[in-house]
């Protein structure tokens, strides 16, 4: 049984990766499974100097899903490639940093020091956080101005670059083509589903920061049609993700059109889901006498 | 030792006047010791409704025995929103996913200090270990009725030492239970003039903010609550404002000094 997919130049002995911000720098869940087994580590969005985040009431559940306003809170690419990095590269898997800049040209600073570390096989790009202030949005959703962060990115590496792209937008597809005119070797969808909650008794927001980013299963219809409209779009594979709980939602996605599959809000509540969605994964290659995961790709018939 | 593991519910028992239940659940691997004030992450395998795991405190640990060989863990807890009231009502036999011990619990009290305990409301539960390991200190127990007070784990408690209080009167003193605390300690501040005194509290936000402004001659240590996702220190989303900048209540907390926090906001 093959399993191993490629991403963009990105060789990953399997197509399940943990999705940012949901598995911490990686390490911390070494008591939970066995991150040998996993395809990719993608680890928490990572910035040139260390980020505090929002203020408190940071998350919040919604039905079947979950808010958070995190605020991409992080040590810091410098604490990153000092105390986790040294760790985590002793397991066989591949680790994709993930990455944001305030401006272009700390994009650009960022990718150009996550390269010079030993032992990062990718970099993920997130345009398209929900929790950033309003100028930043842009990145994530004017074509122009993402093909042009995404240009400067990838003149400061030459490691496979994923583009994170934002689900909050009209034309994922016009998104997936900017990002890769830009230079983008793969592409991550979706980011989270912006959202908010109230508490109707306080009359305020349950989340410090108004908005936040919905996740979990709540989201997965959604973010299938992104995956199915983005890779229909462009050349370049895609890693599909949003709400996957078990391999059978694996395989939705890859059926759609994705090459890979993240993890991420399972991850909170089962800490070992990234290799039992593995196991369901294989089962139902096994099932149905598959013998190549990437015969599975944009597999949907219509 | 796992910290993640599945369990089944052996005992899930109503309290007929209240929306307070026991939940006992008897776990399928051998598990780490727990200190008082640390706690579990619990949910209903599989189930997406609700989604995320609800912390709760260890209100006691029933040793191993012929049918538990890893012995059992029981919670007392107030059925709330929907995620407690869907625990309410499931049934002896369902399978569990639990993540715990975690956090850091209340420090040890060392030999020549004193230690007071100060419960309001389901805070009770996350002192239980606390009354089980430091049996007959003073404690202090504030309930609004009644009804609502869980007194199955302070049955033989001396009764001296137990000082309740209720909003509206129907058992113990009328009034707050901070009121009694702070009579207790004008009358009986000797007793503990050797050493240093300890007091150790759960409760409601507005009690801690009312003990900050009691000026306790003691160290305050409090556990808090926040909404939670992952329990265990990656998702980030249990931040509370400390002195320090921003701490994570499941694993920095939930026991805190109370002069370390920022309480506002
Ligand atoms: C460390 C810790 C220990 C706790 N121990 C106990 C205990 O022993 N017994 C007990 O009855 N309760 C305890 N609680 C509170 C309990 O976790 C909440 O009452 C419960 O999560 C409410 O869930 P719900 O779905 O019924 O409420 P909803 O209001 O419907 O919940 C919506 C969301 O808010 C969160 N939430 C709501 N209220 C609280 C709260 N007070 N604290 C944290 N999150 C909350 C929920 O987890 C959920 O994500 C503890 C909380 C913490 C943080
Ligand atoms: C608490 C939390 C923090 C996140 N942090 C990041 C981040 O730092 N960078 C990023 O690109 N995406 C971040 N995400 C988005 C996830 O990586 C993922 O794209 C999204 O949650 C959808 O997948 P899911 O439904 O499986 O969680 C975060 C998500 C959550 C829930
Ligand atoms: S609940 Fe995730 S960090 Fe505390």
């Amino acid at each position: 049984m093959n399993l191993s997919v490629d991403i963009g130049g990105l060789r990953l002995k399997n197509p399940v990766v943990t999705a940012s911000g949901t598995f911490a720098y990686g390490v911390e869940y070494a008591e939970f499974l066995d991150l040998n087994q996993i395809g990719a580590i993608t680890v928490k969005g990572l910035s040139t100097r260390p980020s505090k985040g929002n203020r408190p009431g940071r998350v919040w559940e919604t039905p079947c899903g979950m808010l958070n306003a995190i605020g991409l809170q992080n040590i810091g690419i410098d604490a990153f490639i000092k105390d986790k990095l040294p760790e985590l590269k002793k397991y066989d898997t591949k680790i994709i940093a993930n990455f944001y800049g305030d401006t272009i040209e700390e994009y650009a600073e960022a990718a150009a020091a996550l390269s010079a570390a030993d032992g990062i096989h990718a970099l993920e790009m997130n345009i398209s956080c929900p929790n950033k202030q309003a100028g930043w949005l842009a990145f994530g959703t004017d074509p122009a101005l993402t093909q042009k962060v995404v240009a400067a990115a990838r003149g400061a590496t030459k490691l496979p670059l994923i583009v994170k792209l934002s689900p909050n937008v009209t034309s994922i597809a016009d998104m997936a083509r900017a990002a890769v005119d830009g230079g983008a070797d793969a592409l991550s969808v979706v980011n989270t589903i912006t959202g908010m909650a109230i508490d109707i008794e306080s009359r305020r927001p349950r989340l410090s920061n108004i908005v936040g980013g919905l996740s979990g299963p709540a989201i997965r219809p959604i973010a299938l049609r992104m995956v199915y409209e983005a890779a229909r779009a462009v050349k370049v594979p895609v890693i599909g993700m949003g709400g996957i709980m078990t391999g059978a939602d694996a395989i939705e996605f890859m059926l759609a059109g994705a090459s890979a599959i993240a993890v991420g809000t399972v991850n909170f509540v089962n800490p070992a889901a990234a290799v039992e969605i593995l196991e369901g994964i294989k089962q139902y290659m096994a099932g149905h006498s598959i013998d190549d995961i990437n015969s599975l790709v944009g597999g949907m018939i219509c | 030792m796992n910290r993640f593991f599945s369990a089944d519910i052996i005992r899930n028992f109503q309290s007929q006047e209240s929306r307070n239940f026991i939940l006992e659940v008897r776990p399928h691997a051998a598990l780490g010791s727990a200190l008082p004030g640390q706690f579990f992450m619990l949910k209903q395998a599989g189930a997406v409704d609700p989604l995320l795991m609800r912390p709760f405190s260890l209100a006691d640990f029933i040793p191993p025995n012929e049918n538990n060989p890893n012995g059992s863990l029981m919670f007392v807890i107030h059925a709330i929103g929907r995620g407690t009231n869907i625990l309410r009502r499931l049934p002896k036999g369902t399978l569990l996913t639990v993540i715990g011990p975690v956090g850091a619990g209340f420090p040890p009290v060392s030999e020549g200090e004193t230690l007071i305990i100060v419960a309001g409301g389901i805070g009770i539960a996350s002192v239980f270990g606390l009354i089980f390991k430091y049996p007959g200190v003073p404690l202090f127990y504030g309930v609004r009725t009644k009804e609502l007070m869980i007194d199955s784990g302070l049955l033989n408690y001396p009764q001296d030492k137990l000082h309740i209080a209720s909003d509206d009167g129907s058992v113990g003193d009328e009034g707050s239970v901070l009121d009694l605390l702070e009579r207790y300690l004008e009358r009986d501040g000797a007793i503990h003039s050797g050493g240093r005194l300890k007091i150790y509290a759960c409760g409601p936000h507005s009690m801690y903010k009312a003990m900050a402004k009691m000026a306790l001659d003691a160290d305050v240590y409090v556990s808090l609550e926040t909404p939670m996702a992952c329990g265990v220190g990656t998702c980030l989303g249990c931040a509370v404002e400390t002195v320090g900048g921003l701490q994570m209540v499941c694993k920095d907390g939930p026991v805190f000094n109370l002069k370390d926090i920022l309480l506002d906001g």
